[in-house]
Parts: C-alpha cells; structure tokens; sequence
C-alpha cells in the first residue's frame, strides 16, 4: 500500500515536470533524425530503411544519448527529498526502506520506459511520413520494433536506472548520478572496446556493454551481410541474451547493496 | 507513558561534543528544552527523532527502546524539524495526502477528514491548491505542523517552531501544541523563554551539551523569590558592578541599563528587590553554570 503510493506520488510529480516531457522531446526528435539518416544511407545502397539492423542501430545511439540525457529521472527520484530539505519529514514517517526505494525505482524505471518510447515513435515518423520511397522499404515489420524495444532498450533501462538511483540514493545527491552515467559509458566503452581489440575477446567485450552499443555497431553492422541486416531480428539469444541477463543481474545486486546500506538516520 | 533519556552523548565526526551525559524524564504534557543556540538541543531533537545515532545511553519511550526500534517509533512520533524544505511544484493538499498515507491514514475517506481538518487548524484551507513553492516561511511551518499532527502522535518533537513566526502566527502555532499536550509527551526546544512559560509543565535547561537544570517553571520562579534584586544604571558603570556582584541579566531601558542581581540578601543600596520570572531562572541558571 505504501509501495503503491509512493510510486504513485513519483510518477505523477515527475510526469507534471516540463523537464520530463523535454527528455521526451529530444529522444524523439534524435530518433527521427537518426533515422532519416538511414533512409539517406539506404538510398546510397545501405541496409533498407526500416530494416531491423536500421532500427536497432538508431536504437543504440538514442540508448547512447539517454544514458546522458535522461539521469535526471532516477537522479531525482532517489535525492529529491535530501535536495529539497524534506527528509527528515519523509525519514520520520513509518516506510520501510524497501517501500521507499522500491517504490521510487519503480517510478523512476517506468518514467525512463516510457520516455525510451520516444524512440519507436521517432523512428515511426520518420519512416511514416511522405517522401520515402518503397524501393528503400521493406515490409513494415512490427516485431523488429518491438524487439529493438524489448530486448535492448528494457533491459538498459532497468541496469541503467538502478545504477543512476542508486548513486543518488546512496551520495543524497543527484549530480552523482550523472557523473556515474558519464563514467559508465566512458568506461565501458574503453574498457569493452581493449577487451575485443587488445585482448582479443570478443564475446566478453560484448558482455560488458550495457546498452548493446558494441553489439550493433562494432560487431552487426561489420559482420553481417546486407541479406542478413536486412532479415535477421536482433533477438533474445546467443550473446545478447548473455549480455542482457548480466546486466539485469548487475542492477539487481546494485539494488541489493543499495538497500542495504541506504540509512534513514545519520 | 514517559519518555526515559538516559545518559545520552554524542560526539560529532569534527570532534564537537554535542551532548554530555543528558538524562531526563519527560511525562506527558507539554515539557520545555530551553537553551542557546548552539546547546544542543536540535541535536538531542534529532536523536529522538531516530535520524541521528546517539554514541551512548538509552531512551525508552512507552516500552520501546527508541535508539533501536526506530520502525515502532515513527509509527507514534510527529517531528517538526528546526529547518526543513518541501517539494515546490506540489499542493499542499496532496503532499499531506501523501503524508497521511505515509503515517498510515490508508482509508480515502479517514485521509480526506485527517487531511481537511489538518489544513483548517494550521489555516491553510484557503491556499490547499496552490504550490508549495509559493509559500511563505510562516505558510511552510504550519505545513510542517499539519505533516508532524497527522496520525495523532503519542510523540510530539518539536524544534525551535517559533523562531520564523511573527507574533500571530506563534500565538495560533502555541494554541495548536497546548492542544495536543493533553494527552502526547510533547517536548518543545526552544531559545525563546516566554514559549516555555506560556505552555509548559515542566521544562530543562541545557548549554554545552549539560542539562543544568530540570525543573516545573512555576516552583523554579517560585523557588527565586526573594533573590532577584533590580537596579537601573548608566551603562559605564556595568563592568564595576558586574565585579562586585552576580549579575544574571542586563536589559536596555530607554538609553539606560537595567540590571539583575543574585544574591540571598539585598546586594546594598540602590537594589529593589523584584518579582522573579522566568527569566530570571534561565540566567540565574546560565551565570552559575558558567561560574562553576
């Protein structure tokens, strides 16, 4: 019940914010040009417009773009209350930690799903609107949106989230979490790309990516044919379901720890 | 019910001691913790408010051990902290709504009259809608009182409330706490000594982290008669009777300085003897303190 009314409370407060609507606006408005460039690329021979290797790739660069972008959803869920002074109101009403947390990353987790939509709904115009011609096209295949949706940016949101929520929640400060993102795509970027370039490990370079950016751009779009870009979903098996169990697992014990050493008193 | 504070220190990370051995009993009623800032109090407020460890001791409240069963004691304390914010872009009305669910209001209609009756005796119905944001300093503590009354709280902590108020909103903020002292251990911290002997039953006194007195006003005041002696000077001539006599108090009148002396007999010529207040305790107090 209490759960319940804190998610409620969140989501509802954050959904009223201008800026929460702006994260909106810039994904899509990102999806929809990224797009258009790959009907540009598509006219000059690339891979078909609405192919699912297009999709997933104008996917990873909005992932890319609302790691940075979107921290503040999680970043104010978990320190609004240190930030505004309110805290000692809320930490001296009887909630249980996993009541207050949970209920707050939960918010914070569906406000960043359905902000990530934008990204569909980007790509949708795009390829929607007058002016693409059917030779660039091919059949309009809702799996490969829903799979790009499903597989890659759900599963980011949710390890991204917790690991935004937690930083804030632990340092009572929202900056943090943006710091973290910075450093996490920093680091994992250069770290994924020395263990595949350097150490010769594909497979483990490709674990350690968190939004399947290595996947898509380093390994799909060198390595498969255009038949394939142009057929084959980017399912949930083989090395991106590793990858997507291992992150869920990393924001789940992110999570843990968080619970654990989150105190109300000082 | 009685809350129990027993030997409670705390030492801050900067190597501040805060608190040195308090030890208190507080019945039910209204109870007033007088002192400087900087004595204290917020510290030990806090504490008992479950937001800040305590090094040492025990406080008990009701039979719950309040320094490790935080859970249970949240479900019976109302806090009003000395500062504290709220969320600007949301109504009153639906922030405590939210409170109340929080304490444990869950029934819509019990919330709806908790949350009603609340925004009336703070007087905050007429401005329930509009944004916190938008509120001033006095508009934010009576939040801050309709948030620590919900739920009924056996435990009231309240923490310098009167310092932002002006004169008419102390009074109805003053008449809010007596109403609930009646039947709550409700312990006020204060800097202001007219909000102790307005509204308490028995009051301590701390500086340095030291209860120096723990006391019923009226017997204090009481027990005073006949020692507080009064005389109207020119300001040069403090420092000399400030030597030869215990002056706990000096107050400006009209460009000249008027003086409190303690002392058994009358301190000599020119000294009218006066009816103690509490005041006068509170200094008497403070001075010995600071002569020992």
């Amino acid at each position: 019940m209490k759960l319940r009314e804190i998610f409620r409370f969140e989501l509802v407060y954050q959904a009223r914010q201008i800026r929460t609507w702006l994260y909106f606006a810039v994904l899509f408005v990102a999806a929809y040009l990224v797009t258009k460039n790959s009907i540009e690329d598509a006219r000059n021979g690339a891979a078909l417009a609405n192919s699912p290797f297009s999709i997933a790739l104008t996917t990873v660069i909005c992932s890319l773009l609302w790691v940075l972008i979107g921290t503040g959803v999680a970043g104010n869920a978990a320190a609004r209350d240190v930030k505004t002074r309110m805290d000692p109101l809320i930490y001296t009403t009887p909630i249980t930690k996993a009541d207050y947390l949970g209920g707050r990353f939960l918010a914070a987790l569906v406000l960043n799903a359905l902000i990530l939509l934008a990204v569909p709904a980007g790509i949708l115009l795009a390829l929607l609107l007058p002016g693409v011609e059917p030779g660039i096209l091919g059949p309009f295949r809702p799996a490969a949106h829903l799979s790009a949706y499903v597989v890659m940016m759900l599963p980011t949101a949710f390890a991204v989230t917790a690991i935004q929520f937690s930083l804030a929640a632990l340092n009572g400060r929202a900056a943090v979490s943006y710091l973290g993102s910075v450093l996490l795509l920093v680091g994992v970027s250069i770290g994924a790309g020395a263990v595949i370039n350097l150490l010769q490990m594909p497979a483990l370079g490709k674990l350690l990516d968190p939004i399947g950016y290595v996947t898509v751009i380093g390994v799909v779009s060198k390595t498969w044919t255009p038949i394939e870009k142009n057929t084959l979903l980017i399912a949930m098996q083989g090395s991106m379901l590793a990858n997507r169990i291992v992150w869920i697992a990393i924001g789940v014990c992110v999570l843990a720890f968080t619970h654990r050493r989150f105190r109300y008193a000082r | 019910m009685e809350l129990l504070i027993r030997g409670v220190s705390k030492t801050y990370a900067s190597g501040v001691q805060a608190l040195k051995d308090v030890t208190l009993t507080i019945p039910a009623g209204m109870y007033g913790l007088l002192g400087p800032n900087g004595a204290g109090k917020s510290t030990l407020m806090r504490i008992l408010a479950t937001l800040l460890e305590a090094d040492s001791g025990s406080v008990t409240f009701a039979g719950i051990d309040v320094l490790t069963q935080k859970d249970d004691v949240r479900k019976t304390l109302g806090y009003l902290p000395q500062e504290f914010g709220v969320y600007p872009k949301v109504s009153a009305e639906s922030l405590l709504a939210h409170f109340a669910v929080l304490k444990g209001v869950t029934g819509r209609r019990a919330r709806n009259e908790v949350v009603e009756s609340l925004l009336r005796k703070t007087n905050l119905w007429d401005v329930r809608r509009q944004k916190l944001g938008g509120y001033s300093g006095g508009m934010r503590q009576r939040f801050g009182v309709a948030v620590a009354l919900l739920g009924n709280p056996a435990l009231m902590i309240v923490d310098e409330p009167t310092a932002g108020l002006d004169p008419a909103e102390r009074v109805r903020f003053l008449n809010l706490l007596s109403e609930l002292g009646e039947n709550s251990v409700v312990l006020l911290s204060t800097h202001i000594v007219e909000d102790v002997s307005e509204l308490c039953t028995r009051m301590a006194i701390i500086d340095k982290g030291e209860i120096l007195l723990e006391a019923e006003p009226q017997r204090a005041v009481k027990d005073l008669q006949g020692r507080i002696w009064r005389r109207v000077i020119s300001t040069d001539a403090l420092p000399a009777l400030e030597r030869e006599h215990t002056v706990i108090s000096t107050k400006l009148l009209a460009g000249r300085t008027v003086v409190h002396v303690y002392g058994d007999a009358s301190p000599g010529p020119g000294f009218e003897p006066v009816e103690p207040d509490l005041e006068d305790v509170y200094f008497s107090t403070m001075t010995r303190a600071a002569r020992s």
